[in-house]
């Protein structure tokens, strides 16, 4: 009797073990995959019909009614909240900002966006994403640029440690199109090594490039541009 | 067991059934089942491994050189880096550079010089250097 009640007891331990293994395969095969478990998790919650605050909340927002905390500003500034916008105020080379939530919570894969964002002068701003480190105020990561000044176009570029690659990532070009005074909303989205840029909800392109594979978000102005920006957030893929 | 649900000799009459699952293999079977689980994990473990920054580090090593210069083939004394790496170099007032200790296998080179750099695909061989000659930084709005 004190034998079977043995073998019983093992099994359990065995089959445990199983599922455990199973588990742990399915694991690193989604990591070799690329896939996020969050998002996994959240497509399936969802698919299901349920609703769940950790599937929908924002990893990081701001909508800029507390002044410039959560971002770092470099020595050189440029940047201030007016009327509740995030905005550039002087004139120069290139200005950063630097969400520092971004660099907390956000896993990976995410999608950037701002709400509005108006340009009113100057060659254009943009919107860092996958940023890596900031702490030397030499940024890594890719940017993309509502660039008027680039021939009237939307670009993407990676940056190395405070350098701007040439050439592009990607670049279209928008005849006619009324770069100035008009409000516009950006969505970056970042999934693996695939990356979609979105304009007034269009999208502008998309593009895959595996240099970075995570990081946080950041904007950027250059020469003597005046831009506004409101309602940013990081949110998650689904 | 309530002793009129025991089995009765009668149920044993024509002898003792043989096909019931022999605990023994019953057994096997399962730690068979961990076993090849097992040996899955480490394949795809090595796989994740071998995908990893480490694993190329792990590798052989070897050098590179070469001469970085603008669109007119001026020298320019640019910043080095190997991306993924935290190698570095500075570039002499000639423009040239050399890096050791670079992992081997296909690698990209980016050189930088006043805020505009520009990426290009190296490829390392162990215990060798790799001249890539001369490296032009251009400026240009098409990809």
């Amino acid at each position: 009797m004190e034998r079977k009640t043995s073998e019983s007891a093992q099994g359990i331990v065995e089959y445990g073990l199983i599922v455990v293994l199973v588990l742990l395969a399915v694991l690193l095969i989604l990591s070799m995959m690329g896939v996020s478990l969050r998002v996994a998790y959240c497509q399936v919650v969802t698919g299901l019909g349920f609703e769940t605050s950790y599937c929908e909340s924002a990893y990081c927002s701001d909508l800029f009614d507390e002044g410039l905390n959560g971002w770092a500003i470099p020595a050189n500034g440029g940047w201030e909240v007016r009327d509740g916008q995030l905005c550039s105020n002087a004139d120069g080379w290139n200005h950063y900002a630097y969400n520092t939530c971004s660099y907390q919570k956000p896993p990976s894969d995410y999608i950037i966006n701002i709400d509005v964002a108006t340009l009113f002068q100057g060659n254009g701003y943009g919107v860092f994403f996958r940023l890596q480190d900031y702490s030397a105020n030499r940024p890594s990561g890719y940017a993309f640029q509502y660039d008027p000044g680039a021939g009237g176009a939307f670009v993407v570029r990676k940056w190395v440690n405070g350098y701007e690659i040439n050439p592009p990532i990607v670049r279209k070009v928008i005849p006619g199109y009324g770069w100035y005074n008009q409000p516009r909303s950006i969505r970056i989205r970042a999934q693996g090594d695939i990356f979609t840029a979105y304009v007034d909800g269009e999208e502008v392109f998309s593009f895959t490039d595996s240099t970075y594979p995570e990081g946080g978000a950041g904007l950027r102005y250059w020469h003597n541009s005046r831009v506004c920006l409101d309602d940013f957030s990081i949110l998650p893929l689904n | 067991m309530p002793l009129e649900n025991a089995p009765s000799i009668g149920n044993n009459q024509d002898g003792i059934r043989t096909d019931l699952a022999h605990p023994e293999k019953k057994r096997r079977a399962v730690r068979l089942t961990i076993l090849a689980l097992l040996v899955l994990v480490g394949i795809l473990a090595a796989v994740n491994f071998l995908n990893s920054d480490t694993a190329g580090l792990m590798m052989g090593k070897g050098s590179l050189t070469g001469q970085v210069t603008n669109a007119q083939g001026i020298p320019l004394p640019a910043e080095i880096f190997i991306l993924g790496t935290d190698l570095q170099a500075q570039a002499a007032p000639d423009g040239s550079f050399i890096l050791n200790g670079v992992p081997e296998g296909p690698r990209a080179l980016v050189a930088g010089h006043d805020g505009h750099g520009i990426e290009v695909d190296v490829n390392i061989s162990a215990g060798q250097t790799t001249d890539i000659g001369q490296v032009r930084i251009i400026t240009t709005l098409t990809p």
